[in-house]
C-alpha cells in the first residue's frame, strides 16, 4: 500500500476541491519522477467513491504507461481494467478502466453511460483522438469530470495547455492560445523535488568537442525542422561525431549508463561506430528487439545506449546518470522529457550529467536553469515591457506587452495612456490603451456548475450596432447576435473594387482613349487593332473586317459604327482567362458605379 | 523678438515633444472641440531622403522652419512647440518663420511644454 508524499496529497486535495465546485478541466502540473502515477490512482478512486460508483476512464498515450498506472490503482488494493489493443486487454468489467485513445474511440459506446470522469494522462499531448473521446462522453454526461495530468504542460505553437495558472494568474494570448484546460490546480516542479530530495539533481556538463553547427536549422511553418537541413547538421561528421563520442565517453568513465539521443537513423548509426560495440546498442523506431535491448541495458550489461527519440517519454530506467544530446529539437518540452530520464533517483546516483551538443539549452533556457523554459505561442508579440491593467469589469489585474505608439505616455490603473494633465488621451474610438491588449483575461465563474467565463469587458471594441454588443476590433460578425459589423458602405465599395481587379467578370469602364491600327491577321485577313485606355486598366482587342460569317459581320459593324467618329464614351468587355484575350461585349453602357 | 516663450526648461527627465503635443491636442479637443476642429499639427519632422523633400519642394507648401501649431483665426495662433528638456532649442529657421507670422499680425509663440501651451492658448483666446 502506497502513502502518499507530502506534495501528492497537496495536489490531490487541489484536485478535489476544485472538482467539487466547477465542472471545468483541470490540469495537475507534476514534473517527471514525481509519481503522476499514483496521483491518477487516487483521483480515480475517489472520483468513483464520491460519486456514488460511477465509472472512471483513465487514458495514457502509450501501453507502457497504461499498464503502469493501472498497477499503481491495483496497488491501492482495488480492481481495475485495461481497455488497450497493445495491452492485450478489452475489459470493462470494474468501474475503473485504463485505456488508450485508440482503442477506446473505436469502441466508444461501451464508455458513454455511467461514467463520471475522465483522466488524461501527458496532457499536453491532446490529440484529437482524445478530444473526440472527450466530447463524445460530455455529451453524454454533460457534468463530466476531466482532470489532465503533465510533467510538460505546453505545446509547441500554442502554449500552455491551460488558462489559469496555480497562483491565479492568467496566461495572456502570448503565451496560450485556445487552451483545453481552464485551470491548473496544482504545481510541482522538478526544481522543488531535486530540492525535496526526490529527483537526482541535474549538471549542465562541460563539453570539450566542437557543437554541431545548427544555425542553419530553420523551422518550417508547421513548426518542425526540414529532415533534409537536419540531415546536414548532424549527418556525415564522422570525424566530428567521433570526437564528440570521445568527449561523451572520456567523461562518462565512472558513469553506469549513457543514453545518446541522436537526430536520425543514419546520425544514430555513425554514433554508434563510435562507441566500444561491446558496451553499446542502438534502438529506433524500426528496431524490432527492442524490449530485449532495453532489458539488457537496464541490468547494466551494457553502458551506452543510442536511440532516435524513442526514449523521450514513457520509459524510465533509474541508473542512467548521463544525458548525450546529440539532436536539435524544437520543442521545449521535449527537452524537458529527454533531461527528464536520468532524474530518477538510483543508489550511489548523486547527478546526473547533461551533455548538449545541439544548443538546446542555450536557445531554450538561455540564463541556464533547465526547469524555467522560455514558453511562447507562434505569433506573439516581442518586446515592449509588460505593463499591468486592472480591469474595470472584474477587478482582474492583466499584464499585456506595452504598445509602442505609448512610448512616453503614463498609464493609469486601467492601462490607457493619459496625457501631461492627467487626463486619458482619446481619439475617434475611445480612449487610448497604452498596451496590446484587446479583452481582458480573467475568468468570471457563472452557472450552478461552476463554470468560468473569460470576462466580456474590452480596451479597444467595435460596438454592433444591431444589439450593442461590444466586440473585437478585427471581429466581421457579432458574437452576441451574428449580424454583420462591418459597414456596410464600406463593404459595397469592397466589393466594388474586387469587382473591378477582376476583368474576367464583364466590366463598363469609361473610355479615355481608343487608338486604332490597321494591320492583317495570321491568314492574311484584314483586321483592326484597338487599344483600349480606361480608369482601370489598358487592354487591347483585335477587330477582323468584314469576316465572311454572320456573327463576325454583326461585330463588325458595331465596332465600326461605335468607333467611326472617335471613341465611344463606355466600352463594356470581359477576359477570357484562358487565352488572356479581351473581347469587347458593348459599347456606350451605363459605366460601373459602386451600388 | 516677436514671439514671447511660455514656459521654463528643465534639467529633470520630461517628457517627449510628441507627448507633449499629443497632450494639448488631446486638452483643445475637449475643452474647446471647435478649435480643436480647425488646430493644424503641421508634420515638418521626420526623416526623409533628398528624393522626398526635393519632391515636397516641387509640390509646394514645404516651409523650413514652420511651426508646429497653426489655428486660424483673427489673429491666428502659431506656436512652435518644445520639450522641456534643457537640450530642446529653436532654430534660425523657425524663429524666422515666427517672425514672418508675427508680421502678418500672428499671435505666435514658443511653448515649453504643453502647461505652458495651454497657458499661451488662453492668453491668446483672451486677446
Amino acid at each position: 500500500m502506497f502513502k502518499p508524499r507530502p506534495y501528492q496529497q497537496a495536489a490531490i486535495e487541489a484536485a478535489i476541491a476544485e472538482l467539487k465546485i466547477s465542472i471545468d478541466p483541470i490540469i495537475i502540473e507534476a514534473a517527471t519522477g514525481a509519481g503522476k502515477s499514483l496521483l491518477i490512482a487516487y483521483l480515480a478512486e475517489w472520483l468513483h467513491k464520491v460519486s456514488g460508483g460511477k465509472r472512471v476512464l483513465c487514458l495514457a498515450p502509450q501501453r507502457e504507461l497504461v499498464i503502469q498506472n493501472a498497477s499503481k490503482y491495483k496497488a491501492l488494493g482495488a480492481p481495475c481494467s485495461i481497455f488497450s489493443a497493445s495491452a492485450g486487454s478489452k475489459s470493462t468489467r470494474h468501474p475503473v478502466t485504463f485505456g488508450s485513445p485508440g482503442t477506446v474511440s473505436r469502441s466508444i459506446s461501451r464508455f458513454l453511460n455511467d461514467y463520471c470522469a475522465i483522466v488524461i494522462d501527458e496532457a499536453h499531448g491532446m490529440t484529437p483522438t482524445v478530444r473526440s473521446i472527450v466530447e463524445a462522453m460530455r455529451e453524454a454526461n454533460p457534468r463530466l469530470r476531466i482532470i489532465g495530468t503533465s510533467a510538460t504542460p505546453f505545446r509547441m505553437g500554442t502554449g500552455y495547455i491551460y488558462r489559469i495558472g496555480p497562483d491565479g494568474r492568467a496566461n495572456s494570448d502570448d503565451t496560450c492560445r485556445e487552451p483545453f484546460f481552464l485551470k491548473s490546480v496544482y504545481r510541482i516542479g522538478a526544481r522543488e523535488l531535486i530540492d525535496q530530495g526526490f529527483l537526482t539533481r541535474p549538471v549542465i556538463a562541460h563539453t570539450n568537442a566542437e557543437n554541431y553547427d545548427t544555425s542553419g536549422l530553420q523551422l518550417k511553418p508547421n513548426g518542425k525542422f526540414d529532415a533534409h537541413d537536419v540531415d546536414q547538421a548532424f549527418v556525415g561528421h564522422g570525424r566530428k561525431t567521433a570526437a564528440i563520442v570521445g568527449d561523451v565517453v572520456a567523461q562518462s568513465r565512472d558513469a553506469k549508463g549513457v543514453v545518446f539521443f541522436a537526430a536520425t537513423v543514419q546520425h544514430a548509426q555513425e554514433v554508434l561506430a563510435s562507441l566500444p560495440p561491446s558496451m553499446s546498442a542502438i534502438v529506433t523506431g524500426e528496431t524490432k528487439d527492442r524490449e530485449a535491448v532495453l532489458k539488457r541495458f537496464e541490468r547494466q550489461q551494457i553502458k551506452y545506449l543510442v536511440n532516435v527519440k524513442v526514449l523521450t517519454t514513457g520509459w524510465d530506467c533509474s541508473h542512467v546518470d548521463v544525458i548525450a544530446i546529440l539532436m536539435k529539437t524544437e520543442s521545449v518540452g521535449l527537452l524537458q522529457q529527454v533531461i527528464g530520464r536520468g532524474l530518477r533517483l538510483h543508489e550511489g546516483k548523486t547527478e546526473v550529467r547533461i551533455m548538449d551538443y545541439g544548443s538546446n539549452i542555450t536557445d531554450h533556457c538561455p540564463d541556464g536553469d533547465l526547469f524555467a523554459p522560455i514558453v511562447r505561442a507562434r505569433g506573439a508579440k516581442e518586446g515592449g515591457g509588460m505593463v499591468e491593467a486592472h480591469c474595470a469589469s472584474c477587478g482582474y489585474v492583466n499584464e499585456f506587452s506595452r504598445h509602442k505608439d505609448a512610448e512616453g505616455f503614463e498609464l493609469d490603473k486601467e492601462g490607457y495612456c493619459l496625457d501631461v494633465f492627467g487626463q486619458r488621451v482619446e481619439t475617434e474610438h475611445g480612449p487610448q490603451p497604452g498596451h496590446y491588449g484587446r479583452r481582458c483575461f480573467g475568468m468570471v465563474r457563472t452557472g450552478d456548475n461552476g463554470q468560468h467565463e473569460r470576462c466580456n469587458h474590452r480596451w479597444t471594441s467595435k460596438e454592433c450596432e444591431a444589439c450593442g454588443e461590444a466586440n473585437d476590433i478585427a471581429a466581421r460578425y457579432c458574437t452576441a447576435c451574428k449580424s454583420e459589423l462591418v459597414d456596410p458602405a464600406a463593404k459595397l465599395a469592397f466589393e466594388f473594387e474586387a469587382h473591378k481587379r477582376d476583368p474576367t467578370v464583364p466590366q463598363t469602364d469609361l473610355v479615355l482613349s481608343l487608338e486604332t491600327t490597321d494591320t492583317v491577321s495570321r491568314k492574311g485577313d484584314d483586321m483592326v487593332k484597338a487599344v483600349w485606355k480606361t480608369p482601370h486598366r489598358n487592354f487591347t482587342t483585335w477587330h477582323l473586317k468584314n469576316p465572311p460569317y454572320a456573327k463576325g459581320m454583326r461585330d463588325w459593324e458595331r465596332f465600326d459604327a461605335a468607333t467611326r467618329y472617335g471613341p465611344p464614351e463606355t466600352v463594356s468587355y470581359v477576359k477570357n482567362p484562358e487565352t488572356s484575350m479581351f473581347r469587347v461585349l458593348a459599347f456606350n453602357q451605363p459605366e460601373d458605379v459602386a451600388a | 523678438m516677436t514671439y514671447k516663450t511660455y514656459g521654463t526648461a528643465t534639467k529633470e527627465k520630461c517628457p517627449s515633444e510628441a507627448v507633449e503635443m499629443s497632450s494639448f491636442f488631446n486638452k483643445l479637443r475637449s475643452t474647446y472641440p471647435e478649435l480643436g476642429r480647425i488646430a493644424l499639427h503641421i508634420r515638418n519632422e521626420g526623416l526623409r531622403t533628398h528624393q522626398q523633400v526635393q519632391k515636397m519642394r516641387l509640390d509646394g507648401g514645404f516651409v523650413p522652419g514652420a511651426s508646429d501649431v497653426v489655428i486660424p483665426g483673427a489673429p491666428s495662433f502659431v506656436m512652435e512647440m518644445k520639450s522641456r528638456a534643457k537640450t530642446a532649442k529653436v532654430s534660425k529657421e523657425q524663429v524666422a518663420y515666427l517672425e514672418a507670422c508675427a508680421a502678418q499680425g500672428a499671435f505666435t509663440c514658443v511653448a515649453l511644454g504643453a502647461v505652458a501651451a495651454w497657458q499661451a492658448l488662453e492668453d491668446w483666446r483672451a486677446l
